[in-house]
C-alpha cells in the first residue's frame, strides 16, 4: 500500500494521466456496449414508425424498414389533433415544473434545516403517502375534485403540483442534508432570515437537485395518462398520452402510426434533457458557493 | 421536552411550519381525505357506489384467512423486492461512476441510459416481449452464442420475475440521474485532499464518493422498495391474460388489488390489502431509517 | 392569442415568486404566502384558459338547457372505445342515424381507450355524474347490477311489451339479470371456430373440404400438417392451440361455467379432465413446452399473425380475426369451421364472451338513454354493424340476417352459436376463473397431472362459493 503510494508519486503525473486514459478508453468500451442494449427500443420504435402495416405485419419480424415510409410521421401528427394536444401538454407540463420546484424545494428545506415540533410525524406521513397505491385513492379523490367543480378543467392536473409530492420532498431533503449546516449558522448569524437563505443559498447549492426536480416532473408530467384520463372530459382539452391512445384498438392498432407519434412525443423530454444535463453534470465547489 | 420553548425555538418552530405548510395545506385540503377515507373503507364492504357497511375486522380476517391468493401475491411480490432493488441501486451506482468521468461522448451515453426512463407504454412492453422470446429473442440468441440455452424467461414460472427485474434494471435512468447529480454535489476539495494524498479511484471512490452520496443512496433504496412493492402495470401487460399468469407467478400484490377493485368492486377489501401493505413497508422504511443513522452521512448526524 | 396570453400569465406567476429576491429584510412568512399566491395564480389562469380553450361545449352546453326548456333536444354522451377507422365510422353513423330518427334527444360518441373508459365510467358514477349510456364487459354486468352502478331496465322492459327479451341470444340475455332484474342489454358476442389451411391441406394429403370433428381427428390432422426443420424445430406447426386462454379451452370442453348462479362448481368435469390431457400430451408434450413457448412469444404480441404468415395450419380464433387474413394475406385459401368435439357425436362446444348496452345509474335522462340503448341493439342497427366491422351481434334476427351470409365466417359463427357458452363472473363465486388459471397452468407446465389439478382448483372454488355466501 505505502509502496504503490510510493511509486505513484515517483512516477509523477505522467504515468498517472496514462492510467486515466487507460480506464477513460475501457469505460467507454463498456458504456458502449452497454448502450447498444439500451437503444434497442428506441431503434424498434423508430423502424416500426418506418414501417407499412403490411411489413409490420410479416414474419419473421424485420429488425430494419425495407421500404422506408418517412410520411408516417407526418400522417400520425395530421391524424388527430395533435397539435393541440401537444400545446395542451405543454401547458400542463410548464406548471408541473414551476410548482414542482418551488413547493418541494421549500418544503424540503423545512424538514431538513429548521428544527420545529411534529417534525419527524409529519416527515413519516409524507413517507406514507407514497406507499398507498394511487388506485386506492383514486375514486375519493375523484369524488373530491368531482365536489370541488374541478373535473373537466386542468385544475386536478395543475393545483397539486404547488403542494409537493412526497418523492421530490423526500429527495431534495436528502440533498439538503449533504449541505453543512455551519453555512447556515454563519448566514443566520449575519441576521439573515430562512427564507434568505433558502433562496441565496440552498437553491444555488442544490442546483444539480433542483435541475433533476425539473428533469424529472416535466417527464412525469409529460407522460401521466392516469390523471388526464379521468379528468379530462372535452377533446380538444386532451393531452399527447391519451390522444397517442387513438392508434391503440381492440383488434387493429396502428402500429407504424402509434410508435411515429411515440417518437415526435419524446422529443421535447429528450430536448429539456440535453439542454439541461450540463447541469446535473457540472459539479458544484461548495467553497466557492459559501464565499459568493 | 414539555418545559416551555425558548423564543428562538419558536421563531424557528413558526418557520418550520411555514416552509412546509404548501404541503400541509394540500394534505388537508386535497390528498389527506381521500388518503383517511380509504382507511376508514377498510373497515367496511365499500364498494364505491352501493353499499358501505362497517364490517369491523372482517376484511383483514379474509384477507390473512380465507382469500386462496393472498400470501401468494404478497410472496411474490417480496420476491421481486428483494430481487429489483439491490440489483437496479448497484447498477445504476455504476452506471453513474462511468459516466461522471469526463470522457468524450459521455454527455450522448448520459441521454441514451436516460432514455429508457422517458420510454413507456406499449413500446417498451412489446419490445421486452420480443427480446425475451425463447428461441428467435435477442437475449437468448446472445446467450446461444456463449453457448448458454436460455430459459423461456416469460413462459416459465421461475423465470418470469427475473425477467422483470430485467426490465426494472434496464429503466434506471431516474436512479443515474439522481446519483449523477450527487455525485457532482461533492466538494472538489475533498477529492483534491485525496489526490494530494495519492489515494487511487477506488480508495477516493470507497471514502469519499460513496459516504459524500449516501443520502441519496438511502433515499433511493426507500423509494426504490415503494416503488417494487407496487409493481403491476407490467405484470398486466406481460403475462398472457392480464392475471399474473403463468402459474401465478407475476400475481402480485398490487395487480390483486386492482382485480379486486376494478374489476369485482371490493373496494373496501382492496384497501384493507393496501393499508396492510403500507404497514409493511412503513415497518422496513422504519427499521432502515433508524439503521440509516449508522452508514448514511449527513452533516446534522440524522436523516 | 391562447397562447400568447397564457404564456403572460405564467410569466406573471413566475415573477411575482421572484419579485421577491431582494429577500434582504423578507421572512420566512412572506415566502410561502407568496409562494402560495403564486399556486393561487396558475390555477385562476388555468381555469381562463379552460374556459377559453372549450368554448365550444360551453357555448352547446347552454343552448342546451335553452332547448331544453323549449322542449328541444337533449344532448346524451355515449362512451365507448371505438375511436379507429371502421369501427369509428359505425358508432358515428349509427348516432346519426338515432339523431336524424327523432328530435328529442341528440347522441355523441365519446371515445376512451380501451380498458380505461370503464375506469373513468366507474370514478363518474361514484361521483354522480355518470355518462348516459356506456357500453361494459358482459362478464360483470350482475355484478354492477349488485353494486347499483347500472340502472335497472327491467320496467322500461316490460313496458317494451312481450318478447321484447327474445330477440336476444337467450345465454347473452341471461347475462344482464341480477335478482330477477335486467341491468343491460347484449349488444355483441363473440365465439371460437377454427381456421384452417385448405392449401396446406391438399399439400399434406388432406381433402380441404373435410376439417377435423373430433380432437382425435384434429391431432392425426395435425400431425399430417407438421412440417419439421432439420434442427428438430418446426416450420410449421399443425395445430397451436396457445391462441385460445385455458380458461376457455376448459369451458368449452362441455359447455360448462365453473359455477351456476346455485353455487355448483363443476371444474373438475371428466370432460373437463379430458380436454387438458389432450392438450398436455397431444401438443405440450409431443412438441415440447419451449417449441411451443417459443411460438407464443413470437406472435404473442399481436403484431405478427402466424396463420397468416402460413407458420401454422389450424388454429381457434374469433370469427373477426378473419380481417386480418384478407387484410395481410388476400390470396390465402382457408376455411372455417366448429371446434371439434370431444368425443365422436359429441357436441360442438365453443366459448364467447362480449359485450353489453348500460344505462349508468345517476344518468340525468333514463328515457332517451333507453331510447338510443334500444335503437343500437334493434336489427336494422346490428345488420349494419355486423356488416362493417363483422362482429357476431347480439341480436339473433340481425346475426341471421341474409345479407350476411356471404362471408363463410358468418355463417360457421352462427352455427357455433347455440352450443357457445359465455361464462360470467358470477356473484356466487367472483373471481373463480383467476382462482383455476394457475391450475391450469401447472398442467400445461407438467407439474400436475389435469386430474389433480382440477381436483384442487375444484376444492379452491367451492370454498370460494362458501365464503362468498
Amino acid at each position: 500500500m505505502s509502496g504503490k503510494e510510493h511509486v505513484i508519486r515517483k512516477g509523477g503525473l505522467k504515468s498517472r494521466k496514462k492510467k486515466k486514459q487507460i480506464l477513460d478508453i475501457i469505460c467507454f468500451l463498456f458504456l458502449a456496449a452497454a448502450v447498444l442494449t439500451v437503444i434497442m427500443p428506441l431503434w424498434f420504435m423508430i423502424s416500426t414508425a418506418l414501417k407499412s402495416m403490411d411489413e409490420i405485419f410479416t414474419y419473421p419480424i424485420t429488425w430494419y424498414p425495407h421500404n422506408p415510409i418517412w410520411s408516417n410521421f407526418k400522417d400520425a401528427w395530421i391524424s388527430a389533433d395533435f397539435t393541440r394536444w401537444f400545446l395542451n401538454s405543454v401547458f400542463v407540463a410548464g406548471f408541473a415544473i414551476l410548482g414542482g420546484v418551488l413547493a418541494n424545494s421549500l418544503v424540503a428545506y423545512g424538514f431538513a434545516k429548521i428544527k420545529f415540533p411534529g417534525r419527524n410525524i409529519l416527515f413519516t406521513i409524507i413517507l406514507g403517502t407514497m406507499m398507498i397505491p394511487e388506485f386506492v385513492t383514486m375514486i375519493p379523490q375523484y369524488v373530491l375534485y368531482a365536489r370541488l367543480g374541478w373535473v373537466s378543467t386542468y385544475l386536478p392536473l395543475i393545483v397539486p403540483q404547488f403542494m409537493g409530492s412526497a418523492y421530490f420532498i423526500f429527495m431534495l431533503r436528502q440533498f439538503y442534508a449533504g449541505i453543512p449546516n455551519s453555512v447556515i449558522e454563519s448566514a443566520q448569524m449575519d441576521g439573515a432570515s430562512h427564507f434568505c437563505i433558502w433562496r441565496k443559498i440552498m437553491l444555488p447549492m442544490a442546483k444539480p437537485a433542483i435541475m433533476t426536480v425539473v428533469v424529472l416532473s416535466f417527464n412525469w408530467s409529460w407522460n401521466d395518462f392516469l390523471k388526464p384520463l379521468l379528468y379530462l372530459t372535452d377533446t380538444n382539452s386532451f393531452t399527447l398520452q391519451i390522444g397517442l391512445k387513438i392508434f391503440v384498438s381492440q383488434s387493429n392498432t396502428q402500429w407504424n402510426y402509434l410508435m411515429a407519434a411515440s417518437c415526435i412525443v419524446l422529443l421535447p423530454i429528450i430536448i429539456v434533457f440535453m439542454c439541461l444535463q450540463k447541469y446535473f453534470t457540472e459539479g458544484m465547489n461548495l467553497g466557492g458557493a459559501i464565499k459568493g | 421536552m414539555k418545559h416551555g420553548m425558548t423564543k428562538r425555538e419558536k421563531k424557528e418552530a413558526r418557520a418550520g411550519w411555514l416552509f412546509i405548510s404548501p404541503w400541509l395545506i394540500g394534505f388537508t385540503c386535497l390528498t389527506g381525505g381521500p388518503l383517511l377515507f380509504s382507511l376508514y373503507a377498510s373497515f367496511t364492504n365499500y364498494n364505491m357506489t352501493s353499499r358501505m357497511d362497517f364490517i369491523g375486522l372482517d376484511n383483514y380476517i379474509r384477507m390473512f384467512v380465507k382469500d386462496p391468493v393472498f400470501w401468494k401475491s404478497l410472496g411474490n411480490t417480496l420476491y421481486y423486492v428483494l430481487l429489483a432493488v439491490p440489483s437496479s441501486c448497484v447498477c445504476a451506482i455504476f452506471l453513474a461512476t462511468l459516466l461522471n468521468r469526463k470522457v468524450k461522448g459521455t454527455s450522448i451515453f448520459r441521454m441514451l441510459f436516460y432514455l429508457p426512463t422517458v420510454l413507456s407504454g406499449v413500446a417498451v412492453y412489446q419490445l421486452w416481449i420480443q427480446l425475451l422470446a425463447p428461441k428467435s429473442g435477442l437475449i437468448n440468441s446472445a446467450l446461444r452464442l456463449i453457448g448458454i440455452e436460455g430459459p423461456s424467461w416469460l413462459a416459465d414460472p421461475s423465470w418470469t420475475k427475473p425477467s422483470l427485474v430485467m426490465m426494472r434494471v434496464w429503466a434506471l435512468g431516474t436512479s443515474m440521474l439522481l446519483y449523477l447529480s450527487s455525485m457532482n454535489s461533492v466538494s472538489r476539495d475533498l477529492y483534491e485532499a485525496a489526490d494530494i494524498d495519492g489515494a487511487n479511484f477506488l480508495q477516493k471512490f470507497g471514502k469519499i464518493t460513496l459516504p459524500q452520496i449516501s443520502p441519496i443512496i438511502f433515499f433511493d433504496i426507500i423509494t426504490n422498495m415503494t416503488g417494487a412493492f407496487q409493481v403491476f402495470q407490467e405484470a398486466l401487460v406481460m403475462s398472457k391474460n392480464g392475471k399474473g399468469d403463468p402459474a401465478g407467478s407475476l400475481l402480485f400484490y398490487n395487480l390483486h388489488i386492482y382485480d379486486e377493485a376494478f374489476t369485482r368492486y371490493n373496494m373496501g377489501y382492496a384497501s384493507a390489502m393496501a393499508w396492510f401493505l403500507l404497514v409493511i413497508v412503513m415497518a422496513i422504511t422504519l427499521i432502515n431509517l433508524f439503521a440509516s443513522k449508522y452508514w448514511v452521512h449527513t452533516e446534522e448526524g440524522e436523516t | 392569442m391562447k397562447k400568447k396570453k397564457l404564456i403572460g400569465l405564467m410569466l406573471a406567476a413566475v415573477l411575482s415568486v421572484t419579485s421577491l429576491a431582494g429577500c434582504g429584510n423578507q421572512n420566512s412568512a412572506d415566502a410561502t404566502g407568496s409562494t402560495d399566491n403564486g399556486g393561487a395564480e396558475a390555477s385562476g389562469t388555468t381555469e381562463n384558459t379552460d374556459t377559453a380553450g372549450s368554448t365550444v361545449t360551453a357555448e352547446t352546453e347552454n343552448t342546451n338547457t335553452q332547448e331544453e326548456a323549449s322542449g328541444e333536444r337533449i344532448k346524451l354522451e355515449v362512451w365507448d372505445w371505438w375511436g379507429d377507422g371502421q369501427y369509428k365510422y359505425v358508432i358515428e353513423q349509427l348516432c346519426q342515424n338515432f339523431n336524424e330518427s327523432q328530435d328529442k334527444y341528440e347522441v355523441v360518441h365519446v371515445n376512451y381507450p380501451w380498458g380505461d373508459v370503464w375506469t373513468k365510467a366507474l370514478a363518474a358514477t361514484a361521483a354522480g355524474n355518470p355518462p348516459d349510456i356506456i357500453i361494459q364487459d358482459i362478464r360483470t354486468v350482475t355484478h354492477r347490477g349488485q353494486a347499483n352502478q347500472a340502472t335497472d331496465l327491467t320496467d322500461l322492459i316490460a313496458q317494451e311489451g312481450e318478447g321484447f327479451t327474445d330477440q336476444f341470444y337467450p345465454q347473452l340475455m341471461d347475462a344482464m339479470i341480477y335478482d330477477g332484474r335486467v341491468y343491460g342489454l347484449p349488444y355483441v358476442t363473440d365465439t371460437r371456430i377454427l381456421y384452417y389451411d385448405k392449401d396446406a391441406f391438399t399439400e399434406a394429403g388432406l381433402d380441404p373440404e373435410t376439417p377435423p370433428q373430433t380432437w382425435d381427428e384434429l391431432v392425426e390432422y395435425a400431425r399430417k400438417l407438421d412440417i419439421q426443420n432439420e434442427d428438430g424445430t418446426y416450420e410449421r406447426l399443425g395445430f397451436y392451440p396457445g391462441t385460445l386462454e385455458w380458461n376457455a379451452w376448459a369451458f368449452s370442453a362441455d359447455g360448462k361455467d365453473y359455477t351456476d348462479t346455485e353455487g355448483n362448481v363443476t371444474v373438475n368435469t371428466p370432460e373437463k379432465v379430458k380436454l387438458f390431457e389432450n392438450i398436455y400430451t397431444d401438443f405440450y408434450e409431443y412438441y415440447g413446452k419451449k417449441e411451443l413457448d417459443s411460438f407464443s412469444a413470437e406472435f404473442g404480441s399481436g403484431m405478427t399473425n402466424p396463420f397468416v404468415a402460413g407458420k401454422v395450419a389450424m388454429w381457434v380464433n374469433t370469427p373477426t380475426e378473419f380481417t386480418k387474413v384478407r387484410d395481410f394475406a388476400p390470396e390465402k385459401n382457408y376455411g372455417v369451421t366448429l371446434m371439434p368435439a370431444l368425443e365422436e357425436g359429441g357436441e360442438h362446444y365453443s366459448w364467447g364472451g362480449g359485450f353489453s348496452v348500460e344505462i349508468p345509474y345517476g344518468t340525468k335522462d333514463v328515457q332517451g338513454s333507453w331510447e338510443f340503448a334500444k335503437f343500437i341493439t334493434s336489427k336494422e342497427s346490428q345488420v349494419f354493424w355486423a356488416s362493417q366491422v363483422y362482429d357476431t351481434v347480439a341480436n339473433i334476427e340481425a346475426s341471421q340476417d341474409p345479407s350476411l351470409m356471404e362471408i363463410p365466417v358468418f355463417k360457421a359463427a352462427l352455427e357455433a352459436m347455440p352450443t357457445t357458452v359465455v361464462t360470467l363472473d358470477r356473484l356466487t363465486a367472483p373471481g373463480a376463473s383467476d382462482i383455476v388459471l394457475p391450475y391450469l397452468d401447472e398442467i400445461i407446465l407438467g407439474s400436475k397431472t389435469p386430474q389433480e389439478a382440477l381436483d384442487e382448483a375444484q376444492a379452491q372454488v367451492e370454498q370460494l362459493v362458501n365464503d362468498s355466501k
